[in-house]
């Protein structure tokens, strides 16, 4: 309760701070007589607040984080369908580790976002070129991260399971694929990291698509010199990474640790 | 506590240090100007031109022309980027388009942006595909359009005329037709693919549609404000003298160029060249594209006012725009020199 206490007045103080500076506690005498910061530079958090307001009733802002997750999960599960399957394959076989795996190695490497120009001209401005640059983020962490789980299982496991008379296919997916998940999903929550953002930078790159995602209200504040709507749209992108992170993988990892025995208390 | 203190301090200090980071050199006397690589600027590109090559008795135009000061060139896409740029303090004065001046303008209150002189008029025009039917506004009812950039003028020109004849473009998508902000540069190429039905965008870029898509065109306003010359009040401030005489120079560029069209097309056509980094090979095709542009635009040194308010309304109606304060304060009027005043 006293650390949920402290980050909370931790955030208070800075928004405070911020409002300070920027000429928002003007009527309580507090702050310097004009703003350090012009308020097309950097506007006082109630500007923000009242476009983030205004933007939420009006639906438009919750319109546009459909448009962004739709983009984001279809290309994540795409990425993990494709990812975690070869990933098994390259850890299986040493042909596909010195081919698949190392392509994949060397991709990873690329921020996804290279692949923009690229996706724009191969399916034009669509959705299909956001998709394209979201799964190019996930697919070679996924991969790889399988990849490493699955290469990580001590061989006694698999082998123990033979001697008891278990099929390589059986051994596969009940001992050595449980035993690699803690590596697969913390590979899982590495894909989700790059896949949301490449999305961003893919949606703040490409304006012309069918929906209008929360990217696109980023560059168009930027376009239209609107810095609240920039700065109220980060604190969106903020609430939706912490959201996934804390609803999607929070709950399966700690079940995974407490499953496998190598959670803290 | 002491954790708190420590951040608090880190805090203090980093706002300190931003702080820093906006300011600017006051006494710096090399005036930064910027420009879009379109025909439609033609004195930016001439004066850069002049200055790459140092033709004017060993110096720019710009710095030929005001003394004791240089001068240095900055090159956008478009205005909203051109007045990004102005805001943050990187460029001192830009061509730029009316409608992202106005929106700066309007952005900061009245107190960041002022108008030095005009520079272009016509030189834009919104061209339909070959093939794609379009002859009446209402053929564009499920149709695309590119324009070069959100909120710049020819974006702002083509959601007004949409809405005029009775066509809804939201920002969001979703109505009879859909605008779609795409660089200059890459409208050739989607046009090619069909991606877009149509584009309304600025010379050189009309006439290389023409020519190589054999896009037709469908409006074309050549008395509307395409170019003014913008600059910011901090530096008008600091350099009253300077903001003279960087008006005079223009108005003498855009006499001189109005003087010797051909002697400027070959300077647009070789910083052309330069910006979009073509090939020697191209030059005789650069230049036959520049003297087909060129008549569709129309030099002046004066800016107008009754122009500008058209663009107000018409960004209004668009809802790209707010508020905007009287557009006479926009209007930068040079102090009386020393020398004069001394009478």
């Amino acid at each position: 309760m006293k650390r949920i206490l402290t980050t909370f007045l931790f955030f208070v103080l800075l928004i405070l701070i911020w409002a300070a500076l920027t000429g928002d506690l003007q009527w309580l005498g507090i702050g310097p007589e004009e703003p350090v910061w012009n308020p097309y530079v950097l506007p006082p958090p109630g500007v923000v607040g009242q476009y983030l307001w205004d933007n939420l009733i009006n639906f438009k802002i919750l319109n546009a984080m459909g448009v962004t997750l739709r983009r984001l999960l279809i290309g994540y599960a795409i990425g993990l369908v494709l990812g975690v399957p070869l990933g098994m394959l390259s850890a299986r076989f040493r042909s596909i580790s010195d081919t698949l795996g190392m392509l994949a190695l060397g991709l990873q490497a690329l921020p996804s976002v290279c692949w923009v120009p690229l996706a724009c001209i191969w399916f034009g401005q669509s959705e299909a070129a956001l998709l394209f640059v979201v799964i190019m983020g996930t697919l070679w962490s996924v991969l790889l991260s399988t990849q490493n789980g699955m290469k990580n299982v001590p061989p006694i496991y698999a082998r123990a399971a033979r001697t008891m008379g278990s099929s390589p296919l059986h051994t596969l997916i009940f001992v050595t694929l449980p035993a690699s998940a803690p590596f697969v999903v913390s590979g899982m929550k590495q894909g989700w990291a790059f896949a949301w953002r490449s999305l961003m930078a893919a949606e703040i790159y490409v304006s012309v698509v069918g929906g209008f995602g929360i990217g696109q209200y980023l560059h168009f504040g930027r376009e239209l010199q609107r810095m609240y709507q920039v700065i109220g749209i980060m604190f969106i992108i903020i609430l939706v990474g912490l959201l996934a992170d804390k609803l999607l993988f929070s709950p399966v990892e700690s079940w995974l640790h407490r499953r496998w025995g190598t959670d803290k208390e | 506590m002491r954790r708190i203190l420590s951040t608090l301090i880190l805090i203090l200090c980093s706002t300190l240090v931003l702080c820093q980071c906006g300011r600017e050199d006051e006494h710096s006397t090399v005036i930064r100007i910027g420009c879009f690589p379109n025909v439609t600027h033609v004195q930016g590109l001439v004066a850069r031109n002049m200055w790459r090559h140092k033709v004017c008795n060993g110096k720019g135009w710009f710095e030929n022309e005001i003394p004791g000061y240089s001068e240095e060139w900055y090159t956008f896409n478009a205005g909203p980027t051109a007045m990004e740029a102005l805001f943050g303090k990187t460029v001192d004065i830009t061509y730029v388009g009316p409608s992202p001046a106005l929106n700066a303008y309007a952005v900061s209150a009245g107190r960041e942006v002022r108008l030095l002189a005009g520079a272009v008029n016509g030189g834009a025009a919104l061209l339909v595909a070959k093939g794609s039917n379009i002859n009446t506004p209402a053929d564009f009812k499920g149709r695309s359009i590119a324009t070069p950039q959100l909120g710049n003028t020819q974006d702002v020109s083509c959601r007004a005329w949409l809405i005029r004849n009775g066509l809804s473009c939201p920002l969001e998508g979703g109505g009879d037709c859909r605008v779609a902000p795409t660089p200059n540069a890459m409208q050739l190429q989607l046009m090619t693919q069909g991606e877009i039905d149509a584009c309304w965008t600025v010379e050189p870029w009309v006439t290389r549609l023409e020519k190589k898509t054999g896009a037709q065109v469908l409006v074309e306003e050549p008395n509307v404000v395409t170019t003014v010359l913008a600059s910011r009040v901090g530096w008008l401030k600091r350099h009253p003298q300077a903001a003279a005489h960087v008006i005079a120079a223009h108005e003498k560029l855009t006499q001189w160029i109005m003087q010797h069209p051909l002697q400027a097309q070959k300077h647009v056509a070789d910083e052309m060249m330069h910006l979009t980094q073509s090939d020697e090979k191209e030059r005789a095709e650069f230049e036959e594209l520049i003297k087909n542009a060129w008549a569709r635009m129309t030099l002046t040194d004066t800016v107008d006012i009754a122009g500008l308010e058209q663009f107000v309304k018409d960004g209004q109606s668009t809802g790209l725009l707010d508020y905007v304060p009287p557009l006479q304060n926009m209007l930068y009027t040079p102090a009386p020199q020393p020398s004069t005043a001394a009478h």
